[in-house]
């Protein structure tokens, strides 16, 4: 069983939780790290953060109510959130996130179709890069202007009320009740706007260019705030990498600044955790480990523990499918 | 005269056909002694006859048996798949018999590489323009020897198929880098559509690379057993040298059947009869290209077993798995491109310090106890890639040889002196 | 302009163009509210016999800024007071009376009844407001019980004109002075308490009683809300019934709320804990498999979420009843404040601004292709 087969049926059976398990009356609660959208009837578990802007149990609350249960609720909320990123890193969005899944599925259809995929220039990968700390910072804000009085209270749960994944997700599932226009007051109707106009954006990208939604989620830019504890990481030995750029050209995000290929022979032979972390559109995938065909330049650790390490025999393996992705 | 009336060839041209002939001769008796030495050796074994009856079969048998046209290239960064994915063959051009270096020595500078000298020698023995005959020649100018390799050709007489030159970005890792190979390899693209005379799509190449990916499976699965001393060098190399003998397809069958028989073999004989006070050795440097395994037979003599190489002719003769996630034509030829590129670890590159990763690198250390650095005389690249490595690897207590030596066999006794000191530095096994 | 410009133009452009060409603006929804309602006429029923005197009271919508409960608007609890044994909505129950707050807090409501309570044997006091234009009923929020006329729609319901108020319909739109409000009676019956519905017109309910106040007293009862859309009115299109947010009740335990919906009309239901004294126990009940009870109500029991969105539909039935629950042990502590507040939607059409919606949808999708096909070599999609 290789990694990448592993996380293929992760990948799928959490779609199936995540999307569906609410009907069965299971629920994995509110502070899953990974983009499960609430707005999906029957959701088997939702996503950090709408209770992150939530009037709740996050940014919107009520500082009067910070110190009673509705608080301590909020924080325990906080804290498991803190506590999964911590577990698994950012590998919840490569091996977990039903929206993620969603676009590996519309990469292969283009792949099936033989369309190239679109290389964006390094400046509109950095202008995209822009939006994603917008939307995080937006997500942020806007939920204590309203506790201060200063927005509109229809701007609850203001990425929600944008986000992509609120409208398609619930469309997969054969429910089309967000993709309405409302025209309650121009807060809302602008909020609907966006939201479709942005979502029709993503669908377009995602399909031109593999997790492209993932270049702008605030929830990996928000979990890879947390980089520093993370026990699930990347390591390198930068001592063994030969440049060959196999890991570079697995990355479903092309991260091309990543640490994989750094060049720096100035560190020490000794095998060190050259990456504390992941690169922020990191998807955790482990990609990049599979596809390294030098003996242990770069492997994966959990805690203390060396789980794996890239080897030459262990690439062969992967060939045995006609095709990595 | 008539100008339609043949005229008698002339002296010269006579002495030089007879000269020919005979280096043609000494030349196929090298091959012949080499491979009888080889299934002389106790370690023979039937699976291994398919790949020496490639190597001793006249280069237009096999030609005519591949039965497609075949394209040569000097060196391993031109993408094979693309060229297979185009219906050709393609054929890599080495010299390994000292006897043709004769032949092309007097029409050469003095200090030359001698692999490409005996390929030029070589070249001039066979019947280039029938029966022996090429369609192109891909020249990467991967070194000053191959960038003027036409002039040299001429100098030796030789009337070259059609050439295409491929010139590879020096500097791997700089920005523009990944653009100009891609260039290339669609230029190269281009050049042999206008050989074919056929357009490939994505299909075309995405099969072409599954092709080789098989290979590479069977191959790799080959240095697997090499690195448990299963396999010797010399036979390992015996089998990468045939590669472009036959069509990929058949001779992955035949790796795929060598790999069964070796692993159904009684574990308990971990290496074959070789002897048990061997030490493993790191052998890099200039390629060994059959039937020059001079350096090769010296090793086993001085009790020293290769476990790992690092020649273009043996473990890298494959780039390793070309890993596709764009589907497309641009997406697989930029991934063939980028494989062949950034994967090759020639030190022909001003940033090559990553090759200098394999022998530091402390997952690969423990397998062996010293390094081999073979230099051919006149490979400036390899000689100063030696002189880079050395200090590297003495800094981890790696014990470190340069040898410098040519296709002569002069130096042999030599050569086997301090090869067996070498080993006695390493410790007794 | 070379076609480039115009497709990002158009793509630019599309959403604003495309949202006009969509969807209803609110105006439109205001002017429906206003017009006269056309099933009056159809409808024709005896009328129930006017009350001797009654008196109303109610106050408006109590802003976010004075609610003790955070920035929520919310319509604050009505108090009826139908003075009179005869009264059409007969006796109540009172064993569960209750304050709508905390006993320790006096609510506007209950400032009102207070004062009402002093009035109650003031036989001038119609009088007064009459003779001062309705300025001191204004002030108290009071309405002469001359304006009552029955409603010919339904037959226990009472139809008033207000004379001025603030009542704000949908949480946007007030209702106008001179509008018909119809106090209704409930043809619902439950738990013995009776329900009184108030709607600014014909086709939708603005408001739920929350309490009842008989004799001078505070009754409280169960708070049921009803929703009466418009049956096939067919020129107007479907309404999408906005955000209304119930007042703050005081619920003992169990508490219920039902409601009245067209079959395949959606609920999405919010309930929010404000006393957060007390988690609410609710059951999550399964959203699609509706049951039956005796009294043909569904009975629906939800998470222990404080936060809740829940969804349903409700196919065949026309009544959805959500239930609360005390955690065990904790029911006889305080009573527990909640809101609910609710949207209901028609799936039974496409709506105008879901048509809308769709089309934008299409066409930005549309859009966004074509600009990527024209940019290719810029997304690296081409040489």
């Amino acid at each position: 069983m290789t990694i990448r087969m592993l996380r293929l049926i992760s990948q799928h059976v959490f779609f199936f939780i995540l999307t569906f398990s609410g009907r069965l009356g299971i629920s994995l609660g509110p502070s899953l790290p990974c983009l499960s959208c609430p707005y999906v009837t029957g959701c088997g578990g939702v996503c950090y953060l709408r209770m992150l802007q939530s009037p709740m149990g996050g940014l919107g609350m009520n500082l009067a109510v910070l110190f009673t249960q509705r608080g301590l609720q909020a924080l325990a909320a906080f804290g498991l959130f803190v506590v999964l990123v911590a577990l698994f890193g950012q590998s919840w969005c490569g091996w977990t996130c039903p929206f993620g899944l969603l676009q590996d599925y519309a990469a292969r259809l283009r792949n099936k179709l033989r369309i190239r995929e679109a290389i964006l220039s390094d400046r509109a990968m950095f202008t995209i890069k822009i939006f994603k700390c917008i939307f995080f910072v937006y997500l942020l804000i806007i939920p204590v202007l309203i506790t201060l009085g200063l927005a509109h209270s229809d701007l609850t749960l203001p990425y929600c009320a944008i986000c992509p994944v609120k409208l398609i997700m619930p469309l997969i599932t054969g429910d089309p009740t967000y993709l309405n226009l409302d025209f309650t007051n121009s807060v809302l109707l602008t909020e609907s706007v966006v939201l479709i106009v942005f979502s029709g954006l993503v669908l377009v990208g995602m399909f031109f260019k593999t997790r492209f939604f993932c270049l702008i989620c605030p929830m990996s830019l928000l979990i890879s705030l947390f980089r520093p504890i993370f026990l699930l990481r990347l390591i390198k030995e930068p001592a063994a990498c030969l440049g060959c750029g196999n890991c570079r050209r697995v990355c479903p995000t092309t991260i091309d600044k990543s640490a994989p290929l750094s060049n720096d022979l100035k560190l020490s032979t000794k095998h060190i955790d050259a990456v504390r972390g992941f690169a922020k559109s990191c998807q955790g995938c482990f990609n990049c480990a599979q596809c390294c065909s030098t003996e242990g330049s770069l492997g994966i650790k959990f805690g203390p523990k060396v789980i794996f390490r890239a080897s030459r025999s262990y690439a062969a393996k992967l060939l045995k499918r006609k095709s990595f992705h | 005269m008539p100008s339609n009336i043949p005229q008698a060839p002339s002296n010269a041209i006579l002495r030089l056909q007879a000269r020919r002939d005979k280096i043609s001769q000494l030349a196929a008796n090298e091959i012949k002694t080499k491979i009888e030495s080889l299934k002389a050796r106790p370690d023979y074994k039937i699976e291994y006859s398919y790949f020496l009856d490639l190597l001793s079969a006249p280069l237009a048998s096999r030609l005519a048996a591949i039965n497609k046209p075949a394209v040569a290239f000097l060196c391993q960064v031109a993408p094979l798949e693309l060229i297979e994915a185009h219906g050709l063959h393609p054929y890599r051009l080495f010299g390994g018999h000292h006897a043709s270096e004769r032949l092309s020595a007097p029409n050469l500078p003095a200090v030359m590489c001698p692999m490409l000298r005996s390929l030029l020698g070589h070249l001039m023995t066979l019947d280039l323009g029938g029966d022996d005959s090429f369609k192109a020649l891909i020249i990467p100018t991967m070194c000053d020897w191959t960038v003027k390799f036409d002039s040299l050709s001429n100098l030796c007489g030789l009337k070259l198929p059609k050439v295409h030159l491929m010139d590879p970005s020096r500097v791997k890792n700089s920005p523009q880098a990944p653009k100009r190979w891609l260039g290339e390899t669609s230029s190269l693209n281009k050049f042999l559509e206008s050989l074919s005379g056929r357009k490939i799509g994505p299909r075309e190449l995405s099969r072409a690379i599954e092709t080789y990916q098989e290979a590479y499976l069977g191959f790799s699965q080959l240095i697997d057993l090499k690195r448990k001393l299963r396999l010797p060098q010399i036979w390992f190399s015996v089998i990468a040298s045939s590669f472009y003998l036959d069509t990929v397809q058949n001779w992955t069958k035949a790796v795929k059947g060598l790999l069964a028989a070796l692993c159904l073999k009684d574990k308990i004989e971990t290496n074959d009869g070789h002897n048990k006070k061997s030490q493993n050795v790191f052998l890099a440097g200039s390629p060994i290209f059959f039937p020059n395994f001079k350096m090769l037979d010296l090793l086993e003599e001085a009790g020293l077993m290769v476990v790992i190489d690092d020649l273009c002719s043996s473990e890298r003769l494959l780039p390793g798995p070309v890993f596709i996630t764009d589907h497309s034509f641009y997406g697989l030829l930029t991934a063939l491109s980028q494989r062949y590129h950034l994967g090759c670890l020639c030190p022909t590159f001003a940033d090559h310090h990553h090759a200098v990763n394999k022998f530091t690198n402390i997952f690969i250390n423990p397998i062996f106890k010293g390094i081999i650095f073979h230099v051919l005389k006149g490979c400036h690249l390899f000689d100063l890639k030696s002189l880079a490595v050395e200090p590297n690897v003495k800094e981890l207590g790696i014990k470190f040889l340069r040898v410098e030596t040519d296709y002569a066999k002069e130096d042999a006794n030599t050569l086997l002196t301090r090869l067996e000191a070498f080993g006695s530095s390493l410790g007794v096994a | 302009m070379s076609f480039k410009a115009a497709l990002v133009i158009l793509f630019l452009a599309w959403p604003c163009a495309g949202v006009s060409w969509a969807g209803a603006p609110v105006e439109a929804i205001e002017v429906m509210a206003k017009a006269p309602a056309l099933v009056m006429a159809e409808a024709s029923v005896a009328t129930p016999k006017a009350p001797a005197d009654l008196k109303l009271a109610w106050w408006s919508l109590v802003k976010s800024e004075h609610s003790p409960f955070g920035p929520y608007d919310y319509f604050s609890a009505r108090l009826f007071r139908l003075t009179g044994p005869n009264g059409p909505l007969g006796p109540a129950d009172t064993e569960n009376s209750e304050k709508p707050y905390p006993p320790d807090h006096e609510g506007p409501g209950e400032a009102i009844a207070r004062k009402l309570d002093d009035r109650q044997n003031d036989p001038q006091y119609d009088q007064k407001v009459d003779q001062e234009g309705g300025q001191k009923g204004d002030q108290d929020g009071l309405i002469s019980h001359k304006n009552l006329i029955a409603s010919p729609l339904r037959p226990n319901s009472l139809q008033v004109v207000l004379k001025k108020s603030d009542l704000t319909l949908m949480g946007h739109r007030p209702v106008a002075a001179g509008e018909p409000v119809y106090i209704e009676a409930s043809p619902l019956v439950h738990d013995g308490a009776w329900y009184v519905f108030i709607k600014a017109d014909s086709q939708c309910v603005i408001d739920v009683l929350s309490s009842l106040v008989i004799g001078g007293n505070t009754v409280y009862a169960q708070t049921k809300a009803s929703l009466y859309p418009p049956k096939a009115v067919s020129n107007s299109p479907p309404l999408k019934l906005d955000r209304v947010n119930w007042p703050i009740l005081t619920v003992k335990s169990p508490a219920r709320a039902a409601f009245r919906m067209l079959a395949g009309s959606k609920l999405i239901l919010e309930a929010k804990d404000y006393r957060q004294e007390s988690l609410m126990v609710l059951d999550y009940g399964s959203f699609n498999k509706l049951s039956v009870n005796d009294s043909d109500l569904i009975e629906y029991f939800v998470s222990d979420d404080p936060l809740l969105n829940l969804s349903g539909y409700s196919k065949s039935k026309e009544i959805v009843l959500f239930s609360l629950l005390r955690p065990k042990g904790r029911e006889a502590q305080n009573p527990v404040l909640v809101s609910f507040s609710f949207e209901v939607f028609r799936n039974q059409a496409i709506h105008a601004s879901q048509k809308g919606a769709v089309w934008l949808f299409i066409v930005t999708v549309v859009l966004a292709f074509l600009l990527t096909l024209v940019y290719r070599r810029r997304f690296g999609l081409d040489d």
